[in-house]
């Protein structure tokens, strides 16, 4: 019996397997619809809900998300009632140290629910095809 | 206790678990190497640079060897494969999303009908190198299991790429088992066949100084 094979081979099986039923185990989120092939070259736009996250943030999470650059301190600040759209200033391609629009929301969107998730609180995607939603 | 966010864990933990398998991996085997060299039976090629390094060159040019000159339409297939196959884990815009938000790393991408095009050349040459394995009886006579291991794992991981990517199917178990299979495969990358990747200048190398020098000859 060729247990050098044999051993590491069923190791890795069982380990395959413990996380192939974890893997189907995750909560599903939706099935596609419908199926395209060489599909356009962007993915489909995020539904962004502000209202969830108002409510999450509560009153003084505006600042997580909304910035405005301050040229003398070179920092990013918070200033009440200027809150701006993200595409108002990040635009397709990136310009100067703002960053594109897809860097920034990656950063920013992703970044703040994979911390969530870490600190084991329910958090909104983390996942690509869980934002961009066919 | 939490049930464990399965994405997250292989996303993060895992991946960096199976980088530093490859890493340390390498490093371990590359030692290896050179420590062999000490060994008073082990036999040095008779010094021939320049077949050593043509024998290389020869080696990653197409259709330059004898040997793929005679195999045209494999040729083809599997100089086209090996470029997918690079180019997409290092140039697919996904992949380079998820550095990005890991370590702010960014740079260029191909575009997604380019990628999408790539991923199915690649899945149809895995299974066209499966079949050719089993037909072609020079080459059964000298498989092992772990060539169909990997051939199946590729195909799995680009399978699932593709569809995760077109949301067809479940998309988180998906998305998953293509993480999975790919860290396999990283992972694996020191312990089987797939280190050609790093240990081909020193095979081909070897090769070629051997046959210029002892049988005068060349090996391309």
């Amino acid at each position: 019996m060729k247990y050098k094979i044999l051993i590491p081979g069923m190791i890795v099986l069982c380990l395959f397997t413990i996380f192939l039923q974890q893997a189907m185990t995750q909560e599903e989120t939706r099935k596609a619809d419908h199926f395209t092939l060489f599909s356009n070259q962007k993915r489909p736009e995020p539904a962004f809900d502000h209202t969830v996250h108002e409510d999450s943030l509560g009153d003084t999470g505006c600042a997580k998300c909304h910035h405005v650059l301050d040229i003398e301190q070179n920092k990013l600040v918070y200033t009440e009632g200027e809150e701006a759209a993200c595409s108002e200033c990040h635009t397709s391609e990136q310009s100067d140290n703002i960053l594109a629009i897809r860097e920034a929301s990656h950063a920013s969107c992703t970044g703040c629910h994979r911390e969530m998730k870490k600190e084991k609180k329910t958090a909104g995607p983390t996942t690509c095809g869980e934002c961009h939603r066919k | 206790m939490e049930k464990l966010d399965f994405y997250e864990f292989v996303r993060g933990p895992l991946a960096m678990i199976s980088f530093a398998v490859l890493i340390l991996g390498s490093c371990f085997r590359l030692v290896s190497f050179y420590l062999k060299g000490f060994n008073p039976k082990m036999l040095y090629p008779k010094e021939n640079l320049t077949n050593g390094f043509k024998s290389i060159m020869f080696g990653l040019i197409p259709f330059a060897t004898r040997f793929m000159r005679e195999r045209p339409i494999f040729t083809i297939i599997t100089v086209l494969f090996h470029l997918c196959v690079v180019l997409i884990p290092l140039f697919f815009m996904a992949h380079i999303v998820l550095w990005f938000e890991s370590y702010g790393l960014l740079w260029k991408n191909i575009s997604n009908g380019i990628a999408d095009i790539m991923t199915l050349f690649v899945l149809f040459s895995c299974i066209f190198f499966f079949v050719r394995r089993l037909v072609i009886p020079e080459i059964r006579m000298v498989t092992q299991p772990s060539d169909f291991v990997l051939l199946i794992l590729i195909f799995i991981s680009f399978l699932t790429g593709f569809m995760a990517f077109h949301q067809f199917g479940p998309y988180r178990p998906l998305l998953i088992i293509h993480i999975l299979s790919s860290e396999l495969l990283i992972a694996m990358i020191p312990f089987t066949r797939l280190w050609h990747m790093i240990a081909y200048p020193f095979s081909r190398y070897y090769m070629g100084a051997d046959f210029g020098n002892v049988l005068k000859a060349r090996d391309w």
